[in-house]
């Protein structure tokens, strides 16, 4: 019995560092082949995992072969669109410019109501306010609404808006972050002093602290009641990442 | 890019690597014992059963240092075949009943052909 879970632990490990060796995708972001590959990785553990009179060998040598394939397709659909396109397809427009592609839908197979539901996940309850559908080659509808039905932006009125990047976080769980800190050009004396003057005693008080590009810290701390802080903590034109 | 290419610059070599000396090994176990095996049918025909005994004797010990390596890669239930008819043929070795022990060595010769047939990059095989 405890080979069994010996074996498991082994084949579970194996999988987890092919797949990781793979793209970071989500299932839904997949293409055709690595979907195949990902359901091909978990038959291969399953087998020698309850069977201890087949080899570990069974199942990892075949699992790393599937790491190599998926390595030279990933590769060789970099440098060849045509290879690419063999492969995982290419994406369908199944509305342009407000018009509802029936020729296409009729290529792919794709049903009307198929596509409304696809439309009202992708936010969009009114077929009249859609002005481009895709399907793309991993399944997933991308869905634009027309120019008129789209949200205002600071563009369309005119006004200038400040560069939004991303924020750094700066503790996490108790942890400081000194990776995002180095980017951010701070040290632990500065984070020590803004927490302090939110009222924390230190980092390991805190569940996570995070400085926007305009500069703006926000602070939980942790625990059943926790406090939470928001503040302008350094200049915006200090902002350098 | 990087885990790609490193994944098949390395992994794949050691890949081939593994599989092609596991082939080799698994093919020269399985030669010198079918060898093993007419020889012993050899010596009991010509009414040496001393010689064969030894030559069993001599398989089962080398057999026995070569099954831990050999199950990393080959199905307990083929190595326990092979196993299965070693036991069979000494029993039959031992009572002097000589079709017991050749109905077992002609067992054992087919158990351990296939122990290196299945590994053979034949159509048949990939099929």
């Amino acid at each position: 019995m405890l080979m069994v879970l010996l074996r498991a632990a082994i084949l579970f490990l194996t999988a987890v560092l092919v797949i990781r060796m793979m793209d970071k995708r989500q299932v839904s972001q997949l293409q055709p082949f690595e979907l195949v590959i990902a359901i091909m990785i978990a038959e291969l553990a399953a087998t020698p995992m309850e069977d201890v009179g087949t080899p570990l060998l069974y199942g990892v040598a075949p699992m790393l072969t599937l790491l190599v394939l998926h390595s030279a397709l990933s590769l060789l659909s970099l440098k060849s669109q045509r290879l690419r396109a063999f492969i995982s397809g290419k994406p369908s427009i199944l509305v342009k410019q407000g018009v509802v592609q029936e020729k296409e839908l009729r290529r792919i197979c794709y049903d009307l109501n198929d596509l409304l539901e696809e439309l009202r996940a992708g936010g969009i309850l009114n077929p009249a306010e859609v002005g481009t559908a895709i399907l793309e080659t991993s399944g997933k509808m991308s869905v634009f609404p027309r120019a008129q039905s789209r949200p205002v932006t600071p563009e369309d009125m005119q006004l200038p808006a400040a560069y939004e990047g991303i924020p750094l976080t700066l503790v996490l769980d108790g942890e400081v972050q000194h990776h995002n800190l180095r980017i951010g050009g701070l040290d632990e004396a500065w984070l020590q002093a803004k927490l302090s003057e939110f009222g924390f005693s230190g980092p390991g008080d805190v569940l996570l602290a995070s400085l926007d590009t305009r500069g703006v810290l926000l602070a939980q701390g942790k625990g059943s009641q926790p406090r939470l802080r928001v503040a302008q903590a350094l200049a915006p034109e200090k902002v350098g990442w | 890019m990087r885990k790609k290419v490193l994944s098949i610059a390395v992994v794949l070599p050691l890949l081939l690597l593994v599989s092609l000396l596991s082939m080799a090994f698994t093919r020269s176990v399985s030669l010198e014992g079918q060898e093993a095996v007419r020889e012993m049918e050899r010596y009991l025909r010509a009414g040496e059963p001393e010689a064969a005994q030894q030559a069993l004797t001599a398989l089962c010990a080398r057999w026995e240092r070569v099954t831990p390596w050999l199950q990393g890669w080959v199905c307990h239930r083929d190595t326990d075949a092979v196993a299965e008819h070693l036991r069979g043929a000494q029993v039959g070795l031992t009572l002097g009943d000589e079709t017991l022990f050749f109905s077992h060595t002609a067992a054992l010769a087919e158990a351990l052909e296939h122990l290196h047939h299945r590994d053979d990059v034949t159509l048949s095989n990939l099929l």
